[in-house]
């Protein structure tokens, strides 16, 4: 990647997470959360983990919006996610509750459904 | 590190080990309040959001994003849906107390539907207030369901009870009627005519002294007045006694009619499921139908298997369909307009193995394009010139609560109609079985 920035709002970034290791998705400075499209957790970058205080052992495998934020279980966002019939790549504000604390956060959902790994980003406000 | 341990190593100090303790406590107080199946909020007197947890954020979020309100303003929020209740809350005098509790509030969620909010606002200290609520929109549509079940229950009770009102009204004046019918018919001696038949026959006997009373040929003029005058009395006594019969016979099917629809109405049976045999309706359906049969020259044949057992149904409701299927069958020669033998069969079968009655209604009438047979059920579709369209779909519905299935189909126009209806006797309530 050398000294490449990347930023949240970036176009084409799905190509980009998609061909990111692990490792490299946690330098990024916004939450990267990786899933299949049921919702279930592949990956879950180190600044996401920071800002809701989890463990990578306790989230992977589990299904984020049931599991692990079910504060985006609505047709907002889950809907929108589950849902989907069509390449997405959508952005929205939206209220997280990291230990019950209200914060604000800007949501992007990137869904390509010719891939397997499908992306939630978050980007505190 | 063994938690909760008198004895505590050396390396450790009893205030890392209850500040550890509180740190876990806390986080799975947090962990707890967050995953409660209920939307909490603490806020402050002007609505900022202090506490919120994960189910809180997945209903008020959304909301506040359709109001265009700030989603971390909750007084901003109900200030959008109801603004008395935010007033209410802005002005509330006690420092602890209920401000409102189970309060539904409905939000219209645009381009999808309304949602119900049910809230419970506290204020917990000076400048703390508590939002406890959740999303009542399920409940709310099941209790508006109940409701509107209700009032259609209490209608058709109404509706019930008039037309028992009405044929009660209407009996006893057929049964008056009746009356007065069976005495004109008892009263049918017709003894004059025999009164003259003696007087001829005196004349006859005393022709000879007639004559030359008199005068000549008077007494057969006599004769043949007399005879002319009787055989018009027992023309009009014919005519009469047809006349009577039938205006009889006519009041005693009426009678009869008006005692099955009293039977199907008596103690506001509808929706009550009982036993029955389907012959017995089949017969009720027929009787009822019978004038409107023998007027259009429709021969009326009945084929019932004996094995069918009795079924548990609403049989106010279903002689309602069977009389809607012959009324449809027999207006359907109306537009018939050639000279082929016109006939209405019923037939009822039991299919043991799969416990199945089938029940078929067919005709030779005048049919329907036989494209149109799947559409015919819709409400306000008809195949009738003069038809509205409910009276099959009321059918359906009724065979449906039955647990059972009515299709319609015809080969073409002049070709006739069979309805099949199918009562699945497994999903059926039925003792005998």
């Amino acid at each position: 990647m050398g000294t490449q920035i990347i930023c949240f709002s970036d176009t084409d970034l799905g190509s980009f997470l998609r061909a990111s290791s692990s490792e490299a998705l946690d330098e990024l400075d916004f939450g990267v959360i990786g899933m299949d499209r049921q919702g279930v957790v592949c990956e879950f970058n180190r600044y996401e983990l920071k800002l809701a205080s989890l463990k990578r052992e306790n989230v992977i495998g589990k299904n984020f919006f049931i599991q692990i934020a079910p504060c985006t279980n609505n047709n907002l966002i889950a809907g929108k996610y589950l849902q989907s019939a069509q390449k997405t790549d959508v952005i929205l504000d939206y209220i997280f509750t990291y230990r019950i604390k209200p914060t604000s956060v800007r949501l992007r959902i990137i869904i390509d459904l010719n891939e397997k790994k499908q992306f939630l980003l978050v980007q505190q406000q | 590190m063994k938690k909760n341990s008198f004895y505590l190593s050396s390396n450790n100090k009893l205030s890392d080990v209850i500040k550890s303790d509180l740190s876990l406590e806390l986080s799975e107080l947090h962990d707890f309040i967050n995953q409660s199946p209920l939307g909490l909020i603490r806020a402050n007197k002007w609505g900022k959001i202090i506490m919120l947890n994960a189910f809180g954020s997945q209903i008020i979020t959304p909301i506040a994003i359709v109001l265009k309100q700030s989603p971390t303003n909750i007084l901003d929020i109900i200030g959008a849906i109801e603004p008395e209740l935010k007033e209410q809350i802005v002005t509330y005098k006690e420092n602890h107390g209920t401000i409102c509790d189970n309060r539904v509030l409905s939000v219209n969620h645009v381009g999808t539907h309304t949602l119900y909010i049910s809230f419970t606002i506290k204020k917990i200290a000076v400048n703390t207030f508590l939002y406890a609520f959740l999303d009542y929109t399920e409940t709310h549509n099941s209790e508006q369901e109940v409701k509107e079940l209700n009032e259609q229950s209490a209608l058709d009770a109404g509706r019930l009870e008039m037309a028992t009102g009405i044929l009660h009204d209407i009996g006893n004046v057929v049964m008056a009627f009746g009356t007065e019918v069976s005495k004109l018919r008892n009263m049918q001696k017709w003894t004059e005519i025999k009164e003259i038949q003696k007087l001829i026959a005196l004349i006859e006997a005393k022709k000879y002294a007639i004559d030359s009373s008199i005068g000549d040929r008077k007494a057969e003029a006599l004769l043949s007045f007399l005879s002319a005058m009787t055989k018009s009395l027992e023309q009009k006594k014919i005519l009469l006694n047809t006349a009577v019969d039938k205006l009889y016979n006519t009041t005693s099917h009426v009678q009869e009619i008006l005692n099955i629809q009293r039977h199907y109405v008596a103690g506001k049976e509808s929706g009550k499921r009982t036993e029955v045999k389907l012959e017995n309706l089949i017969n009720d359906s027929f009787s009822i139908q019978q004038k409107s049969l023998t007027k259009r020259n429709i021969l009326f044949v009945k084929d019932i298997d004996n094995s069918i057992p009795t079924i548990q149904v609403d049989k106010t409701k279903l002689i309602q369909v069977f009389i809607n299927l012959l009324r449809n069958a027999i207006e359907a020669f109306d537009e018939v307009v050639d000279d082929r033998k016109r006939i209405i069969k019923v037939m009822a079968t039991y299919l043991e193995d799969d416990r199945i009655i089938q029940l078929i209604f067919i005709d030779n009438a005048i049919g329907f394009d036989s494209q149109i047979g799947h559409v015919l059920f819709e409400r306000g579709n008809t195949s009738k010139v003069t038809g509205t369209g409910f009276g099959l779909n009321n059918c359906k519905e009724i065979i449906e609560s039955h647990h059972g299935s009515i299709t319609i189909e015809s080969q073409g126009k002049q070709l006739g109609a069979k309805v099949i209806i199918l009562f699945y006797l497994s999903k059926l309530k039925n003792e005998h079985l």
